[in-house]
């Protein structure tokens, strides 16, 4: 089946973008958490990304899924699949990332509780490395007109 | 039988059936509708999940952000607890005149069970994940992406729903195997079933890596669940290659996909009720039971002058057992206390931790002074391959209705888990940690 290739260039171009983005940034944390495993001293942060191995490793396989989605450039339908699937985990990770700062300022305050000082460290510094700075949380809201995009297409284009 | 058949219509005939059946199927529908297929948003989903290349790749991301969930999203859940056991410990203390009871109450029932429901929250979060990942229909098409590499690596497709059902508990995982025709595949599927790495490990790990793994906390833990897998394949493929009754190549898999849909929270919030309750029930009961027996066996000779001390516990009966066991133990790391927490932990895995809240080890300081970086991980590793629980061992038996096979199961576990732990030791050492 073939999608019309007006609305499915844009898409195309938008998702390139994001999966290439994405592809930076899965390469900078998968490379700085790889070496902080077997140089833990000499580690640093690539572009200042978190350190994180497997998050990374997460980053890689988003931005590959929109960069999947290039085939829609001919018009194949099929490659919408891709990018449904790259929103998905887009999202997912976003609000992952979002849930853990949330966590990390729960823990803040059941600390305060517990008679420490309240800081605000917690939304910059934490578990999810800089907090709401972490980039897959802000590239889940870029990629959400995208998704919204592939389901008008899909609906368009009488997708059951 | 099934052999004949084969050697007839040149493929088993499970697969030769579906490929009829299909046949049928599509000579039927032409003359019934009219026009193309419609492109339905399963189809265009499974384009992506189903892919030879990103299949295996995102099935690994969607895992490791579940257990990013479990552990990261649930830590301010189980601090609650923890204070408020914390504190409930501080109060018997104070107001039980009675030193023995007293005793009993605070480092008995408040540190032993306290340490053990402090993982109520990320048990309830993995299993509400995992209800998201099988309600959406997502975990069917895993089995069918997993199925390409188990196959290869001599494990029977079917085998990875039991595989799948055993990171909840083992003992649905291996009354799973059930759907596996061949005898031989069937076996082979229970024997590597207690690797995967159930909900009851899961305290273990999120006790020991959070105190001693630091930011490593949640890759060991993601680390633990693949060395599980991996171990399993391994044992798969060398058990077929080795044990002449596994020789051969595995049946064919076949499965019918379901639609894709949207979980409902209702039904995601029912399943992951129906899962965590099985904690709590064990909680109440098993774990409950050990807590009294080994608060009892860490309390007596009873020495009122040192009570809740540490040179009281080494004195006690349990320190006397756990010294017995420590040279085996030893050259991996674990001191005497450690060794007695795996041998209680063959009881039920939570017992492990509960044994380390009973000895005065409920606190990431104190087990920082017993375990490393290495040697923790080493231990999480140990506790994730060694003898399954007791309740999976009368399973195991009860499936395959044979003592050979039950027994084989518990030492083989032993043994590749004795190897594995050295090996991380002998790496980390080499690694410098």
């Amino acid at each position: 089946m073939k999608v019309s290739r007006s609305s499915s260039r844009a898409l195309v171009v938008y998702a390139v973008i994001l999966g290439s983005i994405y592809l930076i940034i899965g390469v900078a944390e998968f490379t700085a958490g790889l070496w902080y495993l077997f140089q833990p001293e000499n580690a640093a942060a690539i572009l200042n990304l978190p350190v994180d191995l497997f998050g990374g490793f997460s980053a890689l396989v988003i931005g590959a899924a929109y960069l999947g989605g290039a085939f829609l450039w001919k018009g194949k339908i099929e490659s919408l699949g891709f990018l449904l699937i790259a929103t998905i985990l887009s999202i997912v990770f976003g609000l992952l990332y979002f849930l853990i700062v949330c966590a990390d300022g729960f823990s803040t305050l059941i600390a305060m509780w517990e008679g420490e000082e309240w800081t605000w460290e917690w939304l910059t510094s934490g578990t999810a490395g800089p907090g709401i700075l972490r980039p897959e949380i802000w590239l889940a809201l870029i990629s959400l007109p995208l998704g919204y995009s592939v389901i008008k297409t899909t609906r368009r284009e009488k997708v059951q | 039988m099934s052999e004949k058949i084969k050697e007839l219509l040149g493929e088993e005939a499970e697969v030769k059936l579906a490929e009829k059946r299909y046949e049928v199927i599509s000579e039927i529908l032409p003359k019934v509708l009219k026009g193309e297929r419609p492109l339905t948003r399963s189809d265009l989903l499974d384009k992506a999940f189903l892919n030879k290349y990103l299949g295996i790749p995102i099935f690994l991301a969607l895992w490791w952000a579940l257990f990013r969930f479990t552990f990261d999203v649930s830590a301010p859940l189980s601090d609650l607890i923890d204070i408020v056991f914390g504190k409930l410990g501080e109060i018997s203390s104070t107001y039980i005149p009675n030193e023995q009871l007293a005793s009993f109450v605070a480092d008995g029932l408040i540190g032993g069970l306290g340490a053990v429901l402090v993982f109520i929250p990320p048990i309830f979060f993995l299993f509400f994940g995992l209800s998201i990942l099988e309600d959406s229909g997502y975990l069917a098409r895993a089995a069918f992406v997993v199925d390409r590499v188990m196959y290869k690596l001599g494990l029977h497709g079917k085998s990875f729903i039991p595989m799948l059902l055993g990171f909840g508990c083992n003992i649905p995982g291996i009354m799973a195997t059930r759907t596996i025709d061949k005898e031989e595949d069937r076996i082979l599927t229970i024997l590597v079933n207690p690797l995967m790495s159930c909900s009851a490990r899961l305290p273990v790990y999120v006790f020991i890596g959070g105190a001693v793994l630091g930011e490593y906390a949640a890759a060991g833990v993601y680390s633990m669940y693949f060395l599980g897998i991996g171990l399993a394949v391994l044992m798969a493929l060398l058990f077929r290659k080795v044990i002449p009754y596994f020789k051969g190549k595995p049946s064919a898999f076949i499965l019918e996909l379901p639609m894709y849909a949207m979980p409902t929270l209702r039904s995601t919030l029912t399943h992951m009720w129906e899962r965590g309750v099985l904690f709590l029930k064990k909680a109440g009961t098993i774990i409950l039971l050990a807590t009294i027996v080994i608060w009892a066996l860490s309390a007596y000779p009873w020495e009122p002058v040192h009570a809740g001390s540490e040179p009281r516990i080494e004195a006690s009966y349990i320190g006397a057992f756990g010294h017995i066991l420590e040279p085996i133990f030893r050259p991996l790391g674990f001191d005497w206390r450690a060794a007695v927490a795996l041998f209680f932990g063959f009881v039920a895995k939570e017992i492990v931790v509960d044994t380390f809240g009973v000895l005065g080890l409920g606190g990431a300081e104190e087990l920082r002074q017993v375990f490393t970086l290495v040697t923790g991980l080493a231990f999480m590793a140990f506790t994730l391959i060694y003898i399954p629980c007791l309740a999976t061992i009368g399973i195991i038996y009860r499936e395959t209705n044979s003592w050979k096979w039950t027994i084989f199961t518990v030492i083989y576990g032993l043994i590749l888990a004795y190897l594995a732990a050295s090996l991380i030791v002998a790496v980390g050492g080499l690694l410098g940690y």
